[in-house]
């Protein structure tokens, strides 16, 4: 494995400037079929665009990854200098590892769409399009910055446990958010609120899952209720729902559906039924084997080294301790991200390394997964000049 | 000194074993070490600081004396 892996290479790079259209795809198709002709070695993506159109992102990194005849890829670098906003910012988080230049601009956004003439209809459908076109970037966001977060909460953690203040350090997301607020709040406090935002949205379903779960999951279910159809589910939720959000305490005024009570239990339906079945937690085993020791305590850390002796049983033992501080975890991510693709979100890079869209800030101090292959590795050389002298 | 096997028809390139993924092999430096210091990576942090090398002042290269004086010393 190069020692340079993680380092940007001028020598194998495309160059994706202005607008992303068509016509810059044709631009660039000759350099990635020529790129594409070495693989398993990394492509640098430099990147210095307002955004543009996102299927044709999406056809960028569909080409340049695709595989040769024996099913070998390039790995993407992707570096933005100046600015990396909308679909720009798309393509620098679809890096395998995103660099950003000390001065460069990350601007993240909800998808858009405009159109003459719009019926009441097609508006209907236009917003369901754009919601779920939101949902989609926002899943594939936050698949794409869970490891730069878990990263950064391993990496960091002492930090909030030498000084917890009043976070509950049995919760990595509570650690993680604090975490983030404090170093987002030093560049600015509207980064932080951010965070704040997500955290509160995955707090509130937490609770609704909650005081909602022994109702909508009865305990004393028959035998074979693990197969009733979802829609019974789903029934009974509606049900429970209902019940409580008319009897919710500390409400400012009187409750009723016809009134904005309907819009609000509509939309924590679809929290609940995400928090269980959306598709977010098909990623949670991969995680837990990667990253679950960072979800223990102290005590239960000496506990789990104890047991490496079998493997499979500390493996077993450590998806049992760390699986449910995974999912509050991942459904943080979630949220964040989800956040992310709400109104308009623009940063430097350094809120985008502690918001983990970008793994390495050049010339920082900032720690970064190329710092860590590195301690292992001899660094290249500093420079060209540097080599020949 | 040994010849070499010639390879095998069939055992080019997909016989060939993978290079290790570097995400991976991060992600295991990584754990090893949070097992290795309970949780506490400063001293890792400190030891990857240490290697860090130190950002060049060229600043006084751009004087004639800074030049002369660096020519000199190199």
């Amino acid at each position: 494995m190069p020692a340079d892996f993680y380092r940007e290479n001028p020598a194998r790079s495309i160059h994706v400037l202005g607008l992303i259209t068509p016509e810059l795809m044709t631009r660039l198709m000759p350099d990635i079929t020529r790129l594409r002709a070495t693989p398993g070695t990394p492509v640098t993506v430099y990147i210095d665009s307002p955004g543009g159109s996102t299927y044709v992102m999406d056809a960028l990194v569909a080409l340049l990854r695709t595989p040769d005849h024996d099913g070998r890829e390039c790995p993407l670098t992707t570096v933005v200098t100046h600015r990396a906003a909308s679909a720009a910012a798309d393509l620098l988080i679809s890096g395998d590892y995103a660099i950003a230049f000390p001065d460069a601009i990350v601007h993240y956004h909800g998808t858009r769409s405009s159109a003459d003439g719009v019926t009441v209809e097609d508006a209907h459908q236009m917003a369901g399009n754009l919601q779920s076109a939101n949902e989609r970037f926002a899943l594939r966001l936050a698949q794409r910055i869970v490891s730069r977060l878990l990263f950064l909460l391993t990496i960091h953690r002492h930090e909030i446990d030498a000084d917890p203040r009043e976070v509950n350090l049995s919760s990595p997301a509570a650690v993680l958010t604090e975490l983030m607020c404090r170093r987002l709040a030093e560049i600015s406090p509207v980064f932080s609120a951010w965070v704040e935002e997500a955290r509160r949205h995955q707090l509130e379903t937490a609770g609704l899952v909650r005081a909602l779960i022994s109702e909508v999951f009865p305990k004393d279910a028959p035998a074979g209720a693990e197969q009733e159809p979802w829609v019974e589910v789903e029934i009974r939720l509606v049900k429970a729902l209902l019940d409580y959000e008319r009897k919710r305490p500390n409400r400012p005024g009187e409750w009723s559906l016809s009134e904005a009570g309907w819009d609000e239990l509509r939309r924590h339906f679809f929290q609940v039924i995400d928090f269980f079945g959306g598709e977010h937690r098909r990623h949670q085993a991969r995680l837990v084997a990667e990253h679950g020791a960072i979800m223990l305590s102290k005590d239960e850390l000496e506990d789990y080294k104890a047991r490496r002796a079998d493997p499979a049983a500390a493996e077993a033992w450590l998806k049992e301790k760390s699986g449910s501080r995974m999912s509050e975890f991942w459904y943080f991510v979630i949220c964040l991200c989800r956040r992310l693709q709400t109104g308009e979100n623009r940063m430097p890079a350094a809120a985008a390394y502690w918001l983990g869209l970008v793994d390495e800030v050049l010339g920082s101090d900032l720690p970064c997964m190329r710092m860590i292959l590195e301690s292992r590795t001899p660094p290249p050389p500093a420079s060209t000049a540097d080599a020949l002298s | 000194m040994v010849a070499q096997q010639p390879p095998r028809f069939g055992q080019l390139p997909l016989d060939l074993p993978e290079p290790p993924d570097p995400h991976q092999v991060v992600i295991g430096i990584l754990r090893e070490e949070y097992l290795r210091n309970n949780g506490d990576l400063r001293p890792f942090l400190a030891e990857i600081a240490a290697r860090r090398p130190k950002p060049r002042d060229n600043s006084e290269l751009w004087t004639l004396a800074g030049a002369i004086l660096n020519k000199s010393q190199g």
